[in-house]
């Protein structure tokens, strides 16, 4: 090997890449002072570069870049949640069913469900609990039909979750993917009371047949 | 007025990201820096590629080393970036990098901060194809296999771009490199 052959695998050589050609480098080394020369001179650059500075990011620059990820991501947000409540609104109006839940004795909620948009995939359903006072850490759970999922679990039907319902209507939107008829179940928790009420997502129409309070009726506790 | 039930999705996949990636940001901008040469361009570059993965949370969990994946992502949007703004075959000289302005007067610099500034200002000249594996695998100390990742970019490929990566930077400094500088352009 002269020094060509030898500058030519000197990448490979100081990446450790080389196998066949290692100790015939090795063997041109120890007999050439220009090449071990050129060997140190390459080992101080990538020891330089590998020590190249860089300047802090601007203040909170984590904090700001999460914050900014996932406000500008496509999930639901809070204005578009004001809004669906007006049409949650409405739209009970024209095909709510109306499902009581007792909380007994100091809590007491009317649960409502709205099958939206038809049964085009993924669709929205809106629940509307309606406490009679605040539940603080009341435990949710919702448990979708066989064959569904949420939109935002993959796989999952199933999810649990504490939230703190105020006194008065409280409005959930769930997103799901899965046929357009079955029974979810919904489960309100609290202080060791607990109440479950299967949540029908079928057809507007059959919807239609329960028995339907009125509107106003639906934001005062059973 | 009805009150609104945040959906557990929202917070917990919140939480969930911010867990994946927090530990994460540090490394990434360092590697964006080296990429662009500016923290703003630097900072800019991780906010895409996060605002891009937040939508790919349950993708991000299953990824079992998510360092070299994530810079892989970065560098990938850096390198679509560029190619999307400079559409001319002819190889960009980039800018100098923001360091160089930042460092002290030449009257202060140290010999080891005048290489830096050296080394730097040869690293801004290369294109950004050869900066940007010079970045990831001299300075990030990634290997090209993690560049290639599962798409399999052949490595054989990667390893002739490094190589004329290094021997243009090489050509840049001057070679054969040597810790003392033996040149510095002040521009005055």
């Amino acid at each position: 090997m002269d020094c060509s052959d030898f500058r030519s695998q000197l990448d490979e050589y100081l990446d450790g890449r080389l196998v066949a050609g290692h100790e015939a480098c090795v063997r041109h080394l120890e007999g050439c002072p220009d090449c071990r020369s050129r060997v140190a001179s390459e080992r101080r650059l990538r020891e330089a570069l590998r020590q190249l500075p860089t300047p802090m990011p601007r203040g909170s620059f984590e904090d700001r870049v999460l914050r900014t990820a996932m406000r500008a991501a496509p999930s639901p947000r809070r204005g578009a949640w004001v809004r669906y409540a007006a049409a949650a609104a409405l739209l009970l109006a024209v095909a709510g069913g109306i499902l009581s839940l007792r909380m007994p004795p100091q809590a007491e909620a009317t649960l409502a469900t709205v099958p939206a948009g038809g049964h085009a995939e993924p669709r929205t359903v809106r629940l509307v609990l309606t406490a009679p006072r605040a539940l603080p850490g009341a435990q949710i759970r919702l448990e979708l039909p066989d064959h569904s999922e949420f939109a935002a679990y993959k796989g999952q039907r199933v999810l649990e979750w504490t939230a703190d319902l105020v006194e008065g209507p409280n409005l959930l939107e769930v997103t799901i993917h899965g046929p357009g008829k079955g029974v979810a179940l919904a489960t309100v928790s609290y202080r060791g009371s607990q109440r479950t009420l299967p949540l029908p997502l079928e057809s507007t129409a059959q919807t239609r047949t329960r028995n339907e309070p009125e509107l106003s009726s639906e934001y005062q506790h059973a | 007025m009805v009150s609104l039930i945040p959906f557990p999705g929202r917070a917990a996949a919140a939480g969930r990201f911010e867990r994946l990636l927090r530990p994460q940001l540090s490394g990434m901008y360092r590697l964006a820096y080296h990429l662009t040469g500016s923290r703003d361009d630097a900072e800019d570059l991780v906010q895409e590629v996060c605002t891009r993965l937040y939508p790919r949370l349950e993708e991000l969990e299953k990824i079992e080393v998510l360092g070299p994946w994530l810079a892989r992502v970065v560098y990938n949007q850096f390198v679509d970036q560029r190619r999307r703004r400079d559409n001319s075959p002819v190889e960009c000289v980039g800018e100098l990098p923001e360091q160089a302005s930042e460092l002290p007067g030449p009257e202060e610099l140290t010999d080891s901060q005048l290489q830096q500034e050296h080394i730097l200002q040869a690293l801004f000249r290369l294109s950004d194809e050869h900066r940007a594996l010079i970045a990831w695998h001299d300075i990030e100390g990634y290997t090209l296999e993690e560049l290639a990742g599962r798409e399999g970019l052949a490595i054989g490929t990667l390893k002739s771009r490094l190589h004329r990566a290094r021997a243009h930077l090489r050509k840049l400094l001057g070679e054969p490199f040597s810790p003392a500088i033996r040149v510095r352009e002040t521009g005055d």
